[in-house]
Order: C-alpha cells, then sequence, then structure tokens
C-alpha cells in the first residue's frame, strides 16, 4: 500500500483540476484541430473524397458532398467534449504518480497524449462510419465492417473512452527500479511484482 | 508466453485488460443480458437515487429508468449507472495476476463502493439540472465521470496492494 494514501490523493485532486481546467479551456481549438485530422483520416478511404468534418465550438458537423444541402435536412453532429473528456482522467493518474513533475514523467505524460489524440481521432471516425452506416445501410461496408462501426461509438462511449485513458497511463508512466527491499517484502510472483512496481510505486522517497 | 509474460508484464496486464474489457462490453450489449440484467440495475439505481433525494426534501417523480423533478427530468443510461465502472474494475482485477476467491471479494467490494459514489453523481446530478441547469453539462461530463472511474482505479490498486496474491504469501 502507498506509504501516504492521503498525498495520493491530493495529487490525484490537483492532476484532475489542472485536467478539467485544460479539456475546458483547450476544447474549442482542441475540436479543430480534432476535425481536421479526422476529416484526412475518414478521406483516406474515400474516391473520391466525400466527407467534411466542420468544427463549431465544440461541436463537429459532418457533411457528405454527394448529397446536396437542404435548408431543411438534419445535419449530423458529434460532440468533441463528450469524446475527449478522458484527458482530465489521464491527467489525474499522471499527477498521482511519484515525481509528477520530473521531466521524465512529463515527457510519458505527454507521449500518452500524443496516443489519446490518435484514440480520439479513432472514436469520431466511428462516429462518422455509423452515422454513415446508418444512413446507408447495406451498401455501407461488408459484414463485418458494418458490425464494427455499427457498435464502435456505442462501446468507445461506454467504456473505450476510460479504458483506454487507463491502459495509456499503464503504458507510458515511468516504471521504477525496484529495490532489495521492496523484493523482499512479500513473496508474490514476480509478474504481480513488477506490475506493482510499475503501477504503483507511489511516491516511496517522496512521502518520507 | 511465460518469457514475453514476466518480460513484459505491463504490456500483457493492459492486453488482458482491454481484451476483458471488450468481452464485457459485448456480453452487457447483448439484448437479453440488456433487458433483464442492465435494465433492471439501472432502475434499482435510479429508484436509490430517487430515495436519497426524496430524504433530502426534493420533490421528485421516478418512471422506468427516468427521475423527473419539479423543472428538470433526467433518463439513466448505461454510462451513468455505474456498470461502467464495475466493468473497468472487473476488467483490470481480471487481468491482474491473482485468486478467484481475491477477485470476487475485491470486485463485490469494490462495486457496492462504486455504486455508493454513483448514487451520490445521479443524486447531485439531478439537484444541479433543477438548480443550476447551465452547470449541468460540465459537471456530468467533465467532472462525476472522471471521478466514477477514478475512484474505480483508486479500488483496484487498494485491492492490488492489500488482497491480490494474498495465498501466494500464505502459502511460503
Amino acid at each position: 500500500m502507498p506509504s501516504n494514501p492521503s498525498r495520493l490523493v491530493l495529487k490525484a485532486a490537483i492532476g484532475f483540476l489542472i485536467g478539467l481546467a485544460v479539456w475546458g479551456g483547450l476544447s474549442v481549438p482542441y475540436t479543430r484541430l480534432l476535425a481536421s485530422l479526422s476529416e484526412t483520416v475518414v478521406r483516406l478511404g474515400e474516391h473520391p473524397t466525400i466527407t467534411t468534418i466542420t468544427p463549431q465550438g465544440t461541436l463537429m458537423i459532418i457533411e457528405r458532398r454527394d448529397v446536396p444541402r437542404s435548408p431543411t435536412a438534419m445535419q449530423f453532429g458529434v460532440e468533441s467534449t463528450d469524446i475527449t473528456f478522458n484527458v482530465i482522467l489521464l491527467m489525474a493518474l499522471f499527477a498521482a504518480g511519484r515525481g509528477a513533475l520530473t521531466d521524465r514523467n512529463v515527457f510519458r505524460f505527454a507521449a500518452a497524449a500524443v496516443a489519446l489524440v490518435l484514440v480520439h481521432v479513432g472514436a469520431v471516425v466511428s462516429f462518422v462510419e455509423a452515422y454513415y452506416l446508418e444512413g446507408f445501410g447495406k451498401a455501407h461496408g461488408g459484414w463485418i465492417a458494418q458490425h464494427f462501426w455499427g457498435r464502435a461509438p456505442y462501446f468507445y462511449s461506454v467504456v473505450g473512452a476510460y479504458g483506454s485513458a487507463i491502459a495509456l497511463w499503464w503504458l507510458f508512466r515511468p516504471s521504477s527500479e525496484p529495490s532489495a527491499k521492496q523484493h523482499g517484502t512479500r513473496r508474490t510472483s514476480r509478474a504481480a511484482q513488477r506490475l506493482r512496481l510499475k503501477a504503483f510505486s507511489l511516491s516511496r522517497e517522496e512521502s518520507r | 508466453m511465460r518469457i514475453e509474460t514476466q518480460k513484459k508484464p505491463g504490456l500483457v496486464f493492459v492486453a488482458r485488460f482491454l481484451a476483458a474489457l471488450v468481452v464485457f462490453y459485448v456480453v452487457s450489449a447483448l439484448g437479453p443480458v440488456n433487458d433483464h440484467v442492465v435494465v433492471p440495475f439501472t432502475k434499482g439505481v435510479v429508484g436509490a437515487s430517487a430515495f436519497l433525494l426524496r430524504s433530502l426534501h426534493q420533490p421528485l417523480d421516478v418512471a422506468g429508468t427516468v427521475l423527473r423533478s419539479p423543472n428538470f427530468a433526467l433518463d439513466v443510461h448505461n454510462g451513468c449507472n455505474g456498470v461502467e465502472a464495475m466493468m473497468i474494475l472487473a476488467a483490470a482485477m481480471l487481468a491482474f495476476p491473482s485468486t478467484l476467491r481475491s477477485r470476487i471479494a475485491g470486485l463485490l467490494a469494490g462495486s457496492a463502493a462504486i455504486q455508493i459514489v454513483n448514487l451520490l453523481r445521479v443524486a447531485s446530478l439531478v439537484s444541479l439540472g433543477e438548480h443550476h441547469r447551465k452547470y449541468f453539462d460540465f459537471v456530468h461530463v467533465g467532472v462525476w465521470q472522471s471521478i466514477v472511474i477514478l475512484a474505480a482505479v483508486a479500488m483496484f490498486i487498494f485491492w492490488s496492494w492489500k488482497f491480490a496474491e494474498q495465498p501466494l504469501a500464505a502459502r511460503s
């Protein structure tokens, strides 16, 4: 067990608040970036390119050039904040770790954040493809594509957003070298011991 | 495979965690499971939240998964019933080396704690929607979703340090 749980909670809470401020403050510019990247990725599978993703605040409006615009037609939009909120979780988790402001931790967080951007792009693409699937039915892709895209956005919304942030934190957070004392404290399997050391060597030195 | 497991336990954990998450999601999304387990469970969450709010003198109607106060209504779906946090906790506990007994005990205790946090989430969101509607979306998406999942992660950390693989230690 971490030697100072209250310090851990405090650090996670500070990370959470910073994450909340960053997410709230940068949502509009980040939506522009996300719309641009997602449009590029969606167009990779189109010949000719027909999809346009237009940012409006934190909303991304999806349109097709092969479908004529009509003032009465409904528009399809994806709310970017519903996709990107997991950055708060990622920041809180990185902040709770040992040496949160060390270069190593900051660089690792930056790498995880870049990977999270790719996850966000993947999520937007899944929403676009699911929308096309709904609109164009069986004409859009084969059986596997239909089932995959039909369920991917819902998966992301329910557990994928959280799971991806937790997985990236786990993969990118700095691991620490086990000390002799730590090795001798408990008889657990090496895999469990290394997992603990990677994920939860929380401020042993720091909290002293 | 064994060598790989020892060399890259973090990677193996993440692979197991994500695989378990996909399996749990697929099972929970099946029609019969959703209709006979998830929806009744969600109705239970809604009923408990209504009980909590009524005990705080908040007038409230309940219809299925919908909580209705005089100026606001909240329909509780997957993602707001705490099941997603329980799935994440279960996936992490399943991916982590431990015994079945430890996992079941951890999951039961962790799920109960998650539902207590979730109860506060639903009740506070109804109250917020009723009295401060303009803050609802921000708090709903940005604050409570992260808090519930952070609670699940915290419970997993506690469990993994305190209880996981205890029998191995006892055997020595």
